[in-house]
């Protein structure tokens, strides 16, 4: 699994194959949690890794993640609400263990580097036309607020402000206007590497 | 880059994509995963049973006194047992409390018995034999948590 399948993953929405996954696994089928957890790890991978949270510490979060939904599906009462439920809970977890420990590295998103064999598809590059490279000299540019906050907002279809202002110490009423003040320097940016 | 649109679907699609490349989930996340729920799984359905205590005094009036503590699927059930002239006692209290109806079944023989607000709830002259003791909201319900069964 892995990038490699997004172009797969967005022939539907991640929140919909997962809805459908959990109702099956609701009425019995064990195979079920498989396509829900498939489709939910890439999206549970970025949000956590949002919080500058290093590798193996983001994969134990992911788990704790898991752990947490299998003490507490019972309390989803919409199925379609289970994408949320797993993002949120993700977020809480990946939130509370930057602020149990240091096991943060800070520079680890700015030394990250494209993984070979996670290769864009033709499909990739027909859809944005903006050139990864320059997408991510741009982001770099922007402050680490701005960074978290449109990596959580790019995988998370319905994020929850209220959640996402308790976390990153924002007012509720200021993350719309920081969501497109982030989105507006990071098109300044862009626009001003492609004048260079 | 002129005819790049800009626009928020388009700038987050792509950020989305870049993330994805420069950041893939570990291929072996979903096996990692898989086994958490496994593992969680199995722990919600195993009862753990715990002998706290024990005091045996076997010719006594009061004949011997255990605590054991059964915990699984979120509650935490401790029930005193202590052995009187005409049966056992069995005192028990969950957390969090399940307030309605205690049921005791030794050897098929059952009975019943209130569990007060806070949980609490004493069964006196039952066994011996195996037992169980499940919680119920009301007599007519079906049971909200059951011990597995131990020897009175």
């Amino acid at each position: 699994m892995g990038a490699g399948e997004s172009a797969e993953a967005s022939v539907r929405p991640a929140y919909a194959v997962a809805a459908d996954a959990f109702r099956s696994w609701l009425d019995g089928d064990r195979d079920a949690m498989t396509t829900l957890v498939h489709a939910m790890n890439p999206i549970l991978w970025h949000v956590v890794r949002a919080y500058r949270i290093d590798e193996t510490t983001a994969k134990d979060v992911v788990q704790e993640t898991w752990v947490r939904f299998v003490h507490g599906y019972a309390a989803i009462d919409d199925p379609t609400a289970v994408a949320a439920w797993l993002t949120v809970t993700a977020r809480r977890e990946a939130w509370r263990t930057v602020k149990r420990s240091d096991r943060v590295s800070p520079s680890d998103l700015d030394t990250l580097e494209p993984r070979l064999g996670a290769s864009p598809s033709a499909e990739d590059a027909a859809v944005t036309a903006i050139s990864s490279a320059e997408l991510w000299r741009s982001v770099l540019t922007l402050p680490e607020r701005c960074q978290r906050l449109l990596r959580i907002i790019a995988f998370d279809d319905k994020p929850d402000y209220r959640r996402i202002a308790e976390e990153t110490g924002m007012r509720i009423g200021s993350i719309g206007p920081t969501r497109s003040r982030c989105l507006d320097r990071l098109r300044a940016a862009l626009t001003a590497g492609e004048t260079r | 880059m002129n005819s790049v649109n800009l626009d928020d679907r388009h700038v987050l699609t792509a950020l989305r994509q870049m993330w994805e490349r420069r950041d893939p989930a570990p291929a072996d996340l979903d096996a990692l995963a898989l086994e958490a729920v496994e593992r969680a799984a199995l722990d919600d359905e195993l009862i753990v049973l715990e002998l706290l205590s024990e005091t045996l005094e076997f010719e006594n009036v009061r004949g011997g006194e255990r605590t054991l503590r059964f915990v699984s699927h979120g509650y935490e059930v401790l029930l005193r047992i202590v052995r009187e002239p005409d049966g056992f006692r069995v005192d028990g209290w969950s957390t969090p409390a399940i307030s309605g109806v205690a049921r005791i079944d030794v050897d098929g023989r059952e009975r019943t018995t209130a569990a007060d607000d806070v949980g609490r709830f004493a069964f006196t002259g039952v066994g011996p034999g195996r037992a169980t003791v499940s919680l119920a909201v009301a007599s007519d319900s079906a049971p909200v948590w059951a011990t597995s069964s131990f020897a009175l």
